[in-house]
């Protein structure tokens, strides 16, 4: 049933960023042609303000879908959650014959994947645009110095890679609260607005005291064992609010 | 004929407002049961207690004698007043949804009633009118081999001459077995597809007994009754 529920989240969702990850990428190819281009030749003063004009305007669309596309991943997701199962569409889902944190588990291993896809889109558009140019090296530098410290402290990469996809869930698991409490209630957007702020706040608070505790109060100066904590904290927050 | 469904001091509670106050109801299978009353009176609030949707402030509600949860919800197929069909989808689409969560789904039958309304499968649901989208909504619904049949207004957004098609489908496509609860204000129209009739009123039973036997006693039809009991 869980599997039946993905396929058609799946498809949903397809329906819904392959159209966003299309345009992204016509973005990409548009920003390594106005790169390429060069109208420094051009002696029409206007003109060639008007043309450099368009390709920084084309520059900066580009690097503001860049990160457009990333939050577009989690608003999305957690859109789907709200309109799935807290308008009319609920009374589809909600009466289907599975246990209600299937839905759960559906939205948010959905929501992990297409998180997962919109951040290799991302960096798919940026090879696109800026592969051999002059500006990637900052892009082939940032990842040869990604691939030295996963080599360096291989453990600690791997639990900050850990620690996360746990918070990240921990924070979507918050949405979902949000929102299914706001569904409760009046002034639905805002109750779930003000609840999420309110409990991002809380968790860094928490999060914090944590971290004074541990380098401070318990004198340890292990990351790995740091990490780990950390992991185990976020996972409770976001198996308390499942 | 054994109970399908019971209900043991039901009550629902939204704050101070009580919309159904321990209510006792039983319903056997194999009979079609209108679930009438005014606005207001607890019918919805009810049927949703029914199919998950809500949970009871006090009492309980039982189909089949098991507490309402995914074994219920397969066996009750549940028709709302309102159109639940997302609009991205094709007709196609939903009859594979349904058939890939409803093990009791059949999908000739769901075909066989979209030809006879003259509904292509291939039509997308946002191209559809209202009264379309509501007749799809009740072939899913009737094309189930369910138990217990909810239909909340089922023939409200019809032209009049589908409201006899629907009528004669519902009566001719479910289960002998089963239930039909059909909730309507439309009463003059269903009465006569009735076995029993609910009654309720400012979330009490007012009556519940046989169509029949109602009509006997009084001399009236069930939608005098009804104007009589509830006269404003």
């Amino acid at each position: 049933m869980l599997g039946k529920l993905m396929k058609h989240e799946s498809v949903y969702m397809a329906r819904r960023f392959v159209p966003l990850y299309l345009i992204y990428i016509a973005l990409a190819v548009l920003a390594r042609v106005a790169y390429i281009l060069d109208f420094t030749d051009v002696t029409n003063v206007g003109l060639s303000f008007a043309l450099n004009m368009g390709i920084v305007l084309v520059v900066i669309a580009f690097f503001l879908a860049c990160f457009g596309l990333a939050l577009m991943g989690l608003f999305l997701n957690v859109a789907r959650f709200r309109s799935n199962l807290f308008t009319d569409e609920g009374y589809l889902m909600n009466t289907l014959p599975l246990p209600s944190w299937y839905h759960i588990v559906c939205k948010l291993l959905s929501g992990i994947i297409w998180f997962v896809l919109t951040m290799c889109v991302t960096v798919a558009g940026v090879f696109i645009a800026f592969y051999e140019m002059d500006d990637y090296e900052i892009f082939s530098f940032t990842l040869e110095i990604s691939i030295e410290v996963f080599r360096a402290v291989p453990l600690e990469t791997a639990l900050t890679i850990i620690l996360a996809v746990v918070t990240f869930c921990a924070f979507v698991l918050l949405c979902y609260f949000g929102q299914a409490f706001s569904s409760m209630v009046g002034h639905k957007r805002l109750i779930s607005i003000l609840m999420i702020i309110g409990g991002s706040i809380l968790n860094s608070f928490i999060s914090t005291m944590l971290s004074e505790f541990y380098f401070v109060l318990a004198d340890s100066s292990s990351i790995s064992a740091y990490l780990a904590v950390n992991i185990v904290y976020h996972a409770a927050v976001g198996g308390l609010l499942f | 004929m054994s109970v399908l469904l019971s209900c043991n001091g039901l009550s629902k509670s939204y704050g101070a407002k009580e919309a159904l106050c321990s209510l006792d109801l039983t319903l056997e299978s194999g009979k079609i049961i209108g679930l009438l009353g005014p606005n207001g009176s607890g019918k919805t609030t009810l049927i949703k207690m029914i199919c998950g949707l809500l949970s009871p402030t006090k009492g309980e509600v039982l189909v089949d004698g098991k507490k309402i949860g995914p074994e219920t919800k397969a066996i009750v197929s549940y028709l709302p007043e309102r159109t639940y069909i997302p609009d991205w989808m094709k007709v196609s689409d939903i009859l594979g949804f349904f058939s890939d969560f409803y093990s009791d789904f059949r999908m000739e039958l769901a075909e066989s009633m979209l030809q006879k309304l003259n509904i292509e499968k291939t039509a997308k649901i946002k191209t559809l009118s209202k009264g379309t989208k509501e007749k799809v909504q009740l072939i899913l619904v009737m094309s189930r081999n369910a138990r217990l049949y909810i239909l909340d207004e089922p023939i409200a957004g019809v032209d009049p001459a589908a409201r006899d098609y629907i009528l004669d489908t519902i009566i001719t496509n479910y289960n002998p077995e089963a239930s039909v609860v059909i909730s309507t204000h439309l009463i003059q129209d269903i009465e006569r597809v009735l076995d029993d009739v609910v009654m309720l009123q400012c979330g009490h039973l007012k009556i519940h007994g046989s169509a029949d036997a109602l009509r006997a006693d009084q001399g009236k039809s069930i939608d005098e009754i009804f104007r009589e009991v509830f006269r404003c």
